[in-house]
């Protein structure tokens, strides 16, 4: 189950952000912690989104698919975090219907899904040892 | 077990790492010294009165002898209160849910009761709602605008965008007779963003710039009347812009690019006094980092001395949404409260 509801999560995000490419740029200009990279962050995260989707789509690398979807999360939550707490800016986030919530209903998804990372991670079989 | 958890905790390191050294160099061009300094009188105390929780932000949107109105993110909803700070009670406006698509984030609100003026900065029009009728129109603006400023019952003098290489320009607008003045005047350094205010004493706009020290003041003819200057040391405008040619155009687009320094923010005229909120530290100020309060400088509005400086508290996990002085007082609205302060007069 962890599996499904991220890899539903990275593919939404990433093809919502490839498709409205400019305007992701443009909110990650507004941020003041990402003003100065957004050219090299608009397309890192797409991209590694699609990396986490396809990693965790097959059972062989799947754990790396929740390493990688564990630190892409915490990464979110803790920007968030950093937004509300150190920023006087507050830009918009991203696209589609998660653009819908405002940045403390963010933070709680954003939250959640680190957590169901985190489970991804401990309850995913360990290799049996011949 | 053992190797998922050391993986664990390393990648919780490495991302906070990595955040930690974002977030400090975000800081770093705020907290360095900019070579002025600011004039702090000890008598300048503000005495808190009265503190009132809010379910969700309230920007100032106007205010009589009697009541003060607010609006929120919601354009529907406007909020008011007394004088004396009591209750705070809204009036929903009937904004379809087409056009607050539209006016989400890009959208503030003037209050004249009993007319409401929403300003669609994206839709290109001025929304006028009676408050007391409920009746309302909708007034076409020359363009997509960033500012607006009620100048009288039926004027409004706004910042649009021109669709050439102006890029931005000021405009004169009668919502009765519908008659529109452009300008050719003031267009220097306006795309990047700024306040624009008026003084009903002076009969006169000031538009305060936000990332660099100007401000341009003109009469409602569009005539410069002076251009003065904050007392920070930003000449130049700590945003940077890229210029390229519309597809298909040869209309010049800007937009943002790379660092952009925020200097000047939310800004007041009251009586002969110009308030701006700086989020630039002075040299003989301590590090702003724990944003435990945030400095007004007070200026004459003839603009011939900067006076002083005062800090407005911003507790912990609050930002400063707006502020509104009158009569010896200050209403700030923070992220989830509204504070009403006192202050001692200021100099003469």
């Amino acid at each position: 189950m962890p599996a499904v509801l991220l890899t539903i999560l990275f593919t939404y995000a990433s093809i919502s952000k490839l498709l409205q490419y400019n305007t992701f740029r443009f909110q990650l200009d507004q941020s003041p912690f990402t003003t100065g990279y957004s050219g090299l962050i608009a397309w890192f995260i797409p991209a590694i989104e699609i990396i986490t989707t396809a990693l965790l789509l097959f059972p062989v690398t799947r754990l790396k698919g929740f390493y990688l979807s564990y630190g892409l999360m915490l990464l979110f939550t803790v920007y968030i975090y950093a937004i509300l707490h150190y920023s006087y800016f507050i830009p918009c986030s991203c696209g589609g219907i998660l653009s819908k919530m405002n940045w403390e209903q963010h933070l709680v998804f954003n939250i959640i899904f680190t957590l169901i990372a985190l489970t991804g991670i401990f309850t995913f079989p360990f290799k049996s040892k011949a | 077990m053992t190797t998922r958890i050391s993986i664990v905790l390393l990648t919780t390191l490495v991302v906070l790492g990595f955040m930690f050294i974002i977030v400090h160099a975000s800081r770093q061009p705020y907290e360095k010294k900019h070579g002025f300094n600011r004039l702090f009188l000890p008598e300048i105390k503000l005495r808190l009165i009265k503190k009132m929780p809010v379910q969700h932000p309230l920007y100032i949107a106007g205010a009589d002898n009697e009541t003060l109105y607010f609006h929120t993110e919601d354009p529907r909803i406007i909020a008011y209160t007394d004088a004396g700070f009591n209750a705070i009670k809204t009036i929903s406006l009937s904004i379809s849910d087409t056009i607050c698509k539209h006016l989400i984030n890009a959208f503030s609100t003037h209050i004249g009761y009993p007319d409401a003026f929403i300003f669609a900065y994206n839709m290109a029009a001025i929304l006028c709602y009676n408050l007391q009728t409920g009746e309302h129109t909708v007034i076409s603006t020359p363009s997509n605008y960033n500012n607006a400023v009620q100048v009288s019952d039926s004027v409004f003098i706004l910042k649009y965008f021109t669709g050439d290489s102006t890029d931005q320009s000021f405009c004169k607008l009668n919502i009765h007779t519908k008659q529109l003045t452009k300008t050719n005047l003031l267009t220097e350094d306006l795309t990047s963003s700024g306040t624009l205010l008026y003084s009903n004493k002076n009969a006169s706009c000031y538009y305060i710039h936000q990332y660099n020290n100007r401000i341009t003041i003109f009469d409602t003819a569009f005539h410069s009347i002076r251009s003065a200057y904050t007392i920070d040391t930003f000449t130049q405008s700590q945003i940077q812009y890229l210029s390229k040619n519309k597809t298909g155009s040869s209309d010049i687009l800007y937009k943002s690019s790379g660092t952009r320094m925020l200097i000047n923010y939310l800004s007041q005229l009251y009586e002969d006094r110009l308030y701006v909120n700086s989020l630039i530290k002075a040299d003989n100020e301590t590090l702003l980092t724990d944003q435990s309060e945030t400095v007004i400088d007070v200026y004459s509005t003839n603009m011939d001395k900067y006076l002083e400086s005062f800090y407005i508290p911003v507790p912990s996990k609050q930002h400063l949404k707006s502020f509104y002085i009158f009569n010896g007082k200050i209403l700030a609205t923070y992220t989830n409260h509204l504070a009403l302060y006192e202050f001692s007069s200021l100099s003469k």
